[in-house]
């Protein structure tokens, strides 16, 4: 899977793969929850109201102007941000690049950092001069790595054949990362180098997407 | 002793014999309209798709061992093949089949060759270890294969295509074209294109053609070569971006290291009032070459 990993991370990134792939893939909510989510959502529900049976509502204007305000305050301020990000053009984001697909929003982040997680970190140059690339290359990574969860397990069910192109592809994508990483890692304001690193992670999900879609692997 | 040897041979062949499954020829024929869809599933094997004039489905099924075909559907569909989940459980099988040329055509396959000819409707056709072969007048393409090459000789208007370790090979226009490999090598010979993509993580990459006037072609490989040879009379503004490569070009030579360099192609009567269509060229580790006869 990361031929540049030496054998005990290998070993570690194995067993949490392992670890993970036995987790249930559903959970039942303990007994009791469901009759207290049943009360808040009947609490939040709009009921209709027939004309005429119910008086007008009381007018209570001071409860509106504390959210009009925070509106108003995010606003102005994703304004300012964007503007101050048009006017930074050494600023490379390859969120410019027209052709690339913006990945989903990550889940949240583990409290604390795992081994495969400080393994595949982002370059600590790269966050510092270019927080951007950092925070989408991030996504990236993160997504890559849910996959390759719920693909491990799927791939046992493969044709030996097929279960080595896997492999073989995956290693090559992955050494086409790691070279990128490190040219990154050294160069981080290289626009260019975080649109060859961000078209390599897409290659890779599209890569494992195919893997999951495959017959024989998760049927 | 010859009595023993008599014995074991006869068991021998016995077994031979059992273990080679006799295979069944099947022949099944569904009514569909002209535009009507066609599902096949083959696991292990292949199947020759031919498209005809005809409003109706006509299969001629090879099967290795007892299992059946399946097979139903209306005027509007048809889906037939062997219930297996994968190439590892399904019997060997070869399909040749008939369906209406203009029909919707979805091939699913494993280790399965899978061709298809004179066809002039939408195909959707994927194999893991089998080459796809795909060739007429094709309005709508989607294939992938993992280990097995693709071949088409035809201009759909949309085009994606997908290996991993498997050679992509087309001729032909689209004006949406999107190929993309992990190891294998991308050959486009394309009159013209529009929009078209060709990428590969360390497979060579390699376009012949034309361009329309606002179109983009991107030819993209991390570590295998890139290369564009430009029609005579086509116009465009080429971008190269080789940052470790070489770029070898007729009019420019650069040396490796720049990390970006643009150039244009001369133009050939070029009036300077005309939309120029984009070429961009990019490679991390491989050489990167563009020429205009």
């Amino acid at each position: 899977m990361n031929d540049d990993l030496n054998p005990l991370e290998s070993e570690r990134l194995r067993r949490l793969l392992a670890a993970a792939a036995e987790l249930p893939r559903e959970a039942t909510p303990p007994e009791g929850a469901w009759p207290a989510i049943r009360r808040r959502i009947d609490a939040a529900r709009v009921h209709a109201i027939a004309p005429g049976t119910v008086a007008a509502p009381e007018r209570r204007p001071a409860r509106w102007w504390p959210l009009a305000a925070a509106a108003a305050l995010v606003v102005v301020a994703g304004s300012v941000i964007v503007t101050r990000r048009e006017q930074a053009p050494e600023q490379p984001s390859i969120a410019a690049e027209p052709e690339r697909v913006p990945l989903p929003a990550a889940p949240d982040a583990p409290a604390t950092q795992s081994p495969v997680r400080a393994l595949m970190a982002v370059p600590a140059g790269l966050t510092a001069n270019n927080p951007t690339l950092a925070a989408v290359l991030e996504q990236y990574q993160q997504a890559s790595r849910e996959l390759e969860v719920s693909v491990a397990t799927q791939t046992a069910a493969l044709p030996p054949a097929t279960r080595e192109v896997v492999r073989r592809s995956l290693a090559t994508i992955d050494a086409a990362i790691t070279d990128l990483r490190q040219a990154l890692g050294s160069d981080p304001r290289n626009a260019s180098l975080g649109q060859y690193l961000s078209a390599a992670y897409e290659q890779k999900l599209d890569f494992l997407k195919r893997v999951r879609a495959m017959p024989g692997a998760g049927m | 002793m010859r009595h023993v040897a008599l014995i074991t041979g006869l068991v021998a062949s016995a077994i031979a014999a059992g273990a080679q499954k006799p295979s069944q020829k099947i022949e099944r024929g569904w009514p569909l309209d002209m535009d009507g869809a066609v599902r096949i599933h083959n696991y292990n094997g292949s199947v020759v798709v031919t498209g005809w004039d005809k409003d109706s489905v006509a299969v001629t099924a090879v099967i290795g061992g007892k299992m059946g075909l399946f097979g139903g559907g209306g005027r509007r569909g048809v889906k037939f093949g062997l219930e297996s989940a994968s190439d590892q459980t399904a019997p060997v099988a070869d399909f040749t089949v008939f369906v209406p040329s203009r029909a919707r055509l979805s091939v699913r396959g494993a280790a399965t060759m899978i061709e298809i000819r004179n066809f002039a409707g939408t195909v959707d056709a994927s194999a893991l270890s089998g080459r796809v072969r795909i060739s007429g007048s094709v309005t709508e393409i989607t294939a992938e294969t993992m280990d097995g090459d693709l071949e088409v000789e035809s201009s759909p208007a949309y085009f994606r295509g997908k290996t991993a370790t498997g050679r992509i090979t087309w001729t032909g226009s689209s004006d949406d074209a999107s190929l993309n490999t992990v190891s294998g090598a991308i050959t486009v010979t394309s009159s013209t294109l529009h929009r078209a993509r060709f990428e590969s993580i360390s497979g060579d990459v390699k376009f012949t053609g034309t361009i329309k006037p606002d179109g983009r072609v991107t030819l993209d490989s991390h570590g295998g070569d890139v290369s564009a040879t430009l029609a005579r009379d086509a116009r465009a503004e080429v971008t190269i971006d080789a940052p470790k490569g070489n770029v070898l070009g007729t009019e420019f030579v650069r040396p490796a290291g720049k990390a970006l360099q643009y150039a244009s192609v001369p133009h050939s009567g070029s009036s300077g009032t005309t939309r120029t269509a984009d070429l961009v060229l990019r490679s991390f580790k491989g050489r990167v070459s563009v020429a205009q006869p």
